[in-house]
């Protein structure tokens, strides 16, 4: 065979098996890819799933916290209002001292009066169950005027910026719910006598800060005893918001924790 | 168009014929109701070829109106396949235009006398590009789908293994005739063989993606 013949076989031969090899290695490129964007895909429907859990587990913790609330503002403010309204009334004796029993009519329409007043915050407590139609900071100011009325702490909120509402409200709602919680750990943990919340509107999203007096812990050492689930719970919510989440306390130099809702 | 004495790829262009009978011989929807009369079509040009090459009579010419039905169909199925992702109407017609000026000035040309390599060259690189494409906007989606069982992406497999794979043997394509004329080496038959069994191999298992597709969605 002349060698001719034989280049133009070998060639066209090595040929044909490199760019056969190449288009194998292409599909199996496509096909690659194509199973990442099925991974992705998975991970996607993963985080909806583990999204829509956190969300409705957020909103039973809600609902529990407004029921707490108006069971104690029927039991400490309400209750006790009406009790005392029934005690002055029952002491009203109009035939022995008219004068008397009218200031004490009086005295009972007053506290008839402040018990109405009561009446009007509980149900704006339970319109909270649809609490973030008003916006975040709206709630927050509700939540801190329930803090202000017990005496044992002074709670401020600072807003600044224009409001925006995040892409997906429903991540607002996660986000109240931290808010509601460190504020609870403020309270019951912290023992603190003052409160500030700063809720913030910047172009990277809604800055939430939430910062004590109280006494304040050692967050390192918190996460690995078994009260630290609280902190991976913050974190975890935040994760599945797409929010970031800071805390940093010492103790005795109070607790602050800081929460960035993006927009989108 | 010379041939070795056993058809071997006429065997395989049957198996694929069976297979479309099989898998699509009651599909309404374009473009696989089109694959019966085209493997028809191909095995009928298989057999005159191969008679007309043991005849020792000339079969470019059944290989010239075999050209032109290939290129169609098979550029209407993968703008089928291509159109359901873009619209890309402008490319075939351009495209189709270009393979039929290049064809026909080449039948001119060689006076009828001849194959027309240069426009199945010309076939081969848009089919190419065609395939390209399709895997692109199948990169771009956003959209997973199970390629195991996909049957748009097994023919167009196919296709681009095909014409890919016949590179060589398309830009050699007067020399290996001549190899095989004066050495008795039928190298380009070999190969064409080979990737006709991988064409055919690819559009079998698409055909029976899409009928098991078409049984699930019955169901």
């Amino acid at each position: 065979m002349p060698l001719f013949a034989t280049n133009i076989i070998l060639q066209v031969v090595i040929t044909t098996v490199v760019f056969l090899v190449a288009a194998v290695f292409l599909l199996w490129y496509v096909y690659l890819y194509n199973q990442r964007k099925k991974k992705h895909e998975e991970e996607k429907r993963r985080m909806e799933q583990q999204f829509k859990e956190v969300l409705a587990h957020a909103s039973v913790e809600v609902q529990e916290q407004t029921l707490k609330t108006i069971a104690a503002d029927i039991h400490d403010n309400i209750g006790q209002l009406l009790s005392l309204t029934k005690i002055t009334l029952s002491t009203v004796n109009a035939g022995v001292d008219p004068e008397k029993a009218t200031r004490k009519v009086e005295d009972a329409v007053r506290l008839l009066e402040q018990s109405m007043r009561e009446l009007r915050q509980l149900a704006a407590v339970l319109h909270a169950e649809n609490l973030l139609a008003e916006g975040l900071p709206a709630a927050i100011a509700r939540q801190l005027e329930r803090i202000n009325r017990s005496d044992h702490c002074t709670a401020t909120l600072h807003c600044s910026g224009e409001e925006q509402r995040p892409a997906n409200p429903q991540r607002e709602l996660i986000a109240f719910r931290i808010v509601q919680e460190l504020l609870g750990n403020s309270l019951k943990h912290a023992a603190a006598s003052a409160i500030d919340v700063f809720v913030q509107y910047s172009d990277a999203g809604i800055e939430i800060t939430v910062a004590d007096n109280g006494k304040g812990f050692d967050p390192g050492l918190a996460k690995q005893q078994r009260n630290g689930m609280g902190l991976h719970n913050f974190e975890e919510r935040a994760r599945v918001i797409g929010a970031r989440f800071r805390l940093s306390s010492a103790p005795g130099q109070g607790t602050k924790a800081w929460l960035l809702l993006p927009y989108g | 168009m010379a041939a070795v004495n056993f058809p071997s790829s006429l065997l395989i262009e049957l198996a694929c014929l069976v297979a479309a009978v099989l898998w699509t011989g009651k599909e309404k929807a374009w473009p696989w109701k089109g694959f019966v009369p085209f493997m028809l079509f191909i095995c009928l040009v298989e057999g005159a070829g191969w008679i007309m090459s043991v005849l020792r009579i000339f079969n470019h010419w059944v290989y010239n109106i075999e050209l032109p039905v290939e290129f169609f169909f098979t550029g209407a199925v993968l703008y089928s396949f291509l159109s359901a992702q873009r619209r890309v109407k402008g490319w075939w017609l351009a495209a189709a235009a270009l393979f039929s000026i290049v064809f026909v000035a080449e039948l001119l040309h060689n006076r009828f006398v001849a194959y027309t390599d240069m426009a199945d060259e010309l076939a081969a690189i848009l089919f190419i590009l065609a395939s390209g494409v399709y895997f692109y906007f199948l990169l771009r989606s956003p959209d997973y789908v199970d390629l195991k069982t996909s049957p748009a992406f097994w023919i167009v497999a196919g296709i681009f293994l095909f014409y890919f794979g016949a590179t060589a043997v398309t830009v050699f394509f007067d020399q290996l005739m001549s190899i095989n004329l004066l050495q008795g080496i039928p190298l380009r038959y070999l190969i064409f063989t080979v990737l006709n069994a991988i064409l055919y191999g690819c559009w079998a298992y698409g055909l029976r993606c899409r009928y098991l597709q078409q049984i699930s969605f019955s169901r």
